[in-house]
């Protein structure tokens, strides 16, 4: 290559690059060497076509879009600061939410349908509820704040995350509630399945403790939407789809909120029998609240095999060929009436059927089930965990033929149901599937 | 339920930089000019994208998880530190799926009004 076109590429590189400057530093680290890398390309090309003056006149177009998109990134980053702020001042300066904004609080099942309620325009403070209540310990007789410091260690100890960065959510969630009376109206958005059911039934036994005052309580919970087949959840709608739903909501009264209250109180006993009891009644107040119990009453083990519904349908999808993460986890999905399992919380079944004395569950490569990592900047899954492979092992095809029992292979069990413990050498409770009812195991007690 | 179940058509209508990025990314892994060459080539250099909308682009769709980025570079021999290989996921390419859908509707809607001219009369079809 020449001297002056070598001359007027390095120039170009050295002033484009100079020139991010303009950028925010956060998107600047990210992609400022592969805009110059890019840059330079462009820059090779037009010289190649047209000369230094094919160089020079890339510049216009490149600087305009520099300076375009830099003031949007620009906005963009500042509407990200501002989202934040909000969210917090919700929380800490309630009485700055007087006006349109702070007449209504929403309650959410999580961040994904809070992202698409915020996008309806709809007015008012949005707090995602984010709490698997069907995995981990609920125990009974626990105020809010006791409630959320050991759901924060069980989150922590399932590789949610730091527990001291877990706790600070929920803290600040709980604080968020308890100033509902800033607001003048409180929304639950809620949908069918387990997940969302045991939420509204925790917020449920809340405010059933808690004076309301002139604060109304709303409830929009859906199991279908037009034109829309099978309906998994909330997350599947769009933000006009969100949106009209709004008027559509029912207030709640008493009736709802003692439903409620009693359901989440049996979902807390360390008798399961208080939930089937619960399950005798009429629940009908709260329509998808039954299925979604009856539902969890399968995690319990069965009494043949000692597996979860869950655990039983993960071995039965790797034994029909299915072996990679997400691929596990769309096909044991598609096993449930109403799947209410997140991914996060499959993981944690994986791992445990890959682990212990004899696991039924092994990666094809020898190595432990590797939890995911998420990189914060793209939000995606890291390779080592998608591409990993699980198979059955011996122990595990023997348990899917009816020869093997999970919590005997592996020499007793300690797992939370809710507010029931079950652990020692065997489960107190099994789940008797032809019978679909707990049975006490003898020798127990 | 959280978590992955998520509703392409809730990022519609897609900007037309990142409809074409997705489109660029269909069946090939591409660094950021590789994406930029081939959106050029296949609009016959209508569609040029500079860095600055490029790489914002393709910074949204990372958090949307439309794309990944590869560890590793199909061609490193060959290639420049810095470039860094982008990979269609299966979530984008149902949301570009539905973009692609939602444009035939339209593009339906503007042929039933005669503002174009009939698909099968323009491949010489059906008469």
């Amino acid at each position: 290559m020449a001297q002056s076109s070598k001359r007027i590429l390095a120039l170009s590189e050295h002033l484009y690059r100079r020139l991010l400057v303009v950028y925010p530093t956060t998107f600047r680290r990210q992609f400022g060497s592969q805009m110059t890398q890019v840059f330079l390309d462009c820059c090779r090309a037009a010289y190649k076509e047209s000369g230094s003056w094919g160089v020079v006149r890339l510049w216009l177009p490149t600087l305009v879009d520099l300076v375009t998109n830099a003031i949007a990134e620009h906005i963009s980053t500042l509407i990200q600061r501002l989202r934040t702020r909000t969210v917090l001042f919700n929380v800490h300066g309630w009485s700055a939410l007087k006006g349109r904004g702070g007449n209504m609080l929403h309650i959410t099942n999580g961040d994904s349908v809070g992202e698409t309620l915020r996008q309806t325009g709809l007015p008012g403070g949005i707090l995602a509820w984010r709490d698997m209540l069907h995995e981990g310990p609920t125990p009974a007789g626990l105020s809010l704040e006791q409630m959320s410091r050991i759901r924060a260690q069980f989150l922590a100890d399932s590789a949610m995350g730091p527990y001291r960065d877990v706790l600070a959510e929920f803290m600040q969630r709980d604080t968020m509630l308890a100033q509902f009376a800033a607001h003048k109206e409180v929304i639950l958005w809620f949908e069918h399945d387990l997940y969302d059911q045991l939420q509204l039934i925790q917020i449920l036994d809340w405010f059933s403790r808690h004076d309301r005052g002139k604060t109304a309580l709303s409830l929009i919970c859906i199991n279908t939407f037009p034109g829309i087949a099978n309906l998994v959840g909330l997350g599947q709608l769009n933000a006009g789809q969100l949106g009209s739903l709004f008027e559509t909501r029912r207030p709640l009264t008493q009736v709802e909120l003692t439903l409620g209250s009693e359901a989440w109180n049996a979902y807390c006993s360390p008798d399961p029998e208080a939930l089937e009891a619960f399950l005798r009644k009429d629940t009908s107040a709260l329509p998808f609240l039954k299925a979604a119990l009856l539902r969890h009453l399968e995690q319990f083990p069965a009494l043949q095999g000692g597996l979860s519904r869950t655990e039983r349908e993960i071995l039965e999808v790797v034994a029909s060929g299915v072996h990679k993460p997400l691929a596990i986890f769309r096909a044991t999905q598609e096993k449930e009436e109403s799947p209410f399992m997140g991914d996060s919380a499959l993981w944690l079944y994986l791992s445990t059927l890959s682990t212990g004395q004899k696991p039924f569950l092994r990666r094809t490569d020898g190595g432990a089930f590797a939890f995911p990592t998420i990189d914060p900047a793209t939000g995606h899954h890291d390779k080592a965990f998608l591409e990993q492979e699980l198979v059955l092992t011996d122990e595990g095809r023997k348990a899917l033929a009816g020869q093997a029992d999970w919590i005997r292979s592996n020499k007793g069990i300690d797992r939370w149901l809710g507010g029931v413990h079950l652990q020692g050498r065997d489960a107190a409770w099994r789940w008797d599937t032809q019978r679909e009812t707990l049975v006490q195991v003898p020798g127990t007690a | 339920m959280q978590e992955i179940q998520r509703n392409p058509e809730a990022l519609l209508p897609l900007t037309p930089a990142v409809f074409h990025i997705l489109l660029a990314l269909v069946g090939s892994d591409r660094h950021g000019y590789g994406i930029m060459q081939e959106v050029q080539g296949y609009t016959d250099g209508e569609l040029r994208l500079g860095p600055g909308t490029l790489y914002r682009s393709i910074k949204q769709m990372l958090a949307e998880g439309l794309i990944i980025e590869l560890d590793e570079r199909p061609d490193p021999e060959l290639d420049d530190q810095r470039r860094r290989y982008y990979r269609l996921t299966e979530f984008g390419q149902r949301v570009l799926k539905a973009e692609t859908e939602r444009l035939e509707h339209i593009l339906k809607v503007a042929r039933a009004r005669q503002l174009l001219p009939d698909a099968e009369a323009t491949t010489g079809g059906g008469h």
